[in-house]
């Protein structure tokens, strides 16, 4: 009788948490290698800033590392994850903005940009702007249920908040997108 | 349930079926189609047109290893100047502001020491220079 062999793609993000608590790397590799790249493009939406996003990934990351052992597990790993990032990329542009360090545009160099892409870039920068003037709640309920796809209960989850007053956010942020749109419009 | 709460979902969750809350779509498909509810739609689109113009970058390959590197490197002053004050990391300007600032602290507290020790009657010139050097021996006497 030959033992069962899981494969660690199969092993589910709990047991992983464990496994770091006794400082197993292949726990971790997996993990970053799970969810290092939708926390970095959450991260780079609410920060404006691919560089500023990847600090707070690592930060995110070198977190549950140190405390992986005090994980209880009460909410689903990707849920708990989506707030230490929130909470980290809020609390770096807090930072940023309290010591007036110039905040990383992501703009590509524009002469080595094919045209089709440079458009993209300049809709995307427009988004960015727009989404930066939000107040961070908003932007934050705007990004994980527009972007992120989270269901309503998740995201207030995530945001601490009832479902009621996330709607209220949405809608807040939303009407005030409209605005700056139609400013621009006009 | 009316035409009120259409408007104020679709204003919540733009003009996509998929992204208004489950309990809500009922609603959704009573005015989605009738004259009122495409023009609140047509509104609701803009905003989610406007957003979807920010598309995601395409995954970068070597960032899952930069992470890991990172969360193994040891508490060194690597990471200590990443936290350091942007005041010592910024731009040239600022650094050059902020050792100045840190200069001119220095040298008044020196100066504050010097007067302290010359007010505090002992006016040997070593006595002065163990105070700042740190000499517990001096230490001591003000104790």
């Amino acid at each position: 009788m030959g033992r069962a062999v899981t494969r660690i793609e199969d092993v589910p993000d709990e047991t992983l948490v464990a496994a770091l608590a006794r400082r197993d790397q292949r726990a971790l590799a997996q993990l970053v290698q799970r969810h290092g790249g939708w926390a970095a493009r959450f991260a780079e939406r609410m920060t404006g800033s691919p560089h500023i996003a990847e600090e707070v990934v690592q930060n995110a990351f070198l977190r549950l590392w140190n405390s992986a052992e005090h994980w209880e597990g009460r909410s689903r790993f990707t849920t708990w994850f989506y707030r230490v990032l929130h909470n980290l990329a809020v609390d770096e542009l807090r930072r940023r903005r309290s010591s007036h360090e110039e905040l990383d545009e992501g703009l590509e160099d524009p002469a080595a940009t094919p045209p089709q892409l440079l458009e993209q870039e300049r809709n995307a920068a427009r988004v960015r702007a727009a989404l930066e003037r939000l107040p961070e709640r908003q932007r934050a309920a705007l990004v994980l249920r527009h972007y992120e796809g989270c269901s309503q209960g998740e995201a207030a989850q995530i945001l601490g908040i009832s479902e009621g007053a996330l709607e209220s956010l949405l809608s807040r942020g939303r009407a005030t997108l409209r605005e700056q749109l139609r400013g621009e419009l006009h | 349930m009316d035409i009120h709460r259409f408007s104020e979902l679709a204003g919540a969750h733009g003009a996509a079926r998929e992204r208004w809350p489950e309990p809500d779509r009922e609603l959704y498909d009573r005015f989605a189609a009738s004259p009122e509810g495409l023009g609140i739609l047509a509104d609701a689109e803009r905003i989610d047109a406007f957003l979807d113009g920010w598309q995601a970058r395409a995954d970068d390959a070597g960032r899952a290893a930069r992470i890991v590197a990172a969360v193994n490197a040891p508490a060194d002053g690597a990471r200590d100047a990443a936290r350091a004050p942007a005041s010592l990391t910024g731009s040239p300007s600022r650094r050059i502001a902020a050792w100045l600032s840190t200069g001119f602290v220095a040298s008044a507290l020196c100066g504050f020491l010097l007067g302290f020790t010359q007010a505090s009657a002992n006016s040997d010139d070593e006595t002065y220079m163990d105070l700042l050097l740190g000499s517990n021996t001096v230490m001591e006497e003000f104790l």
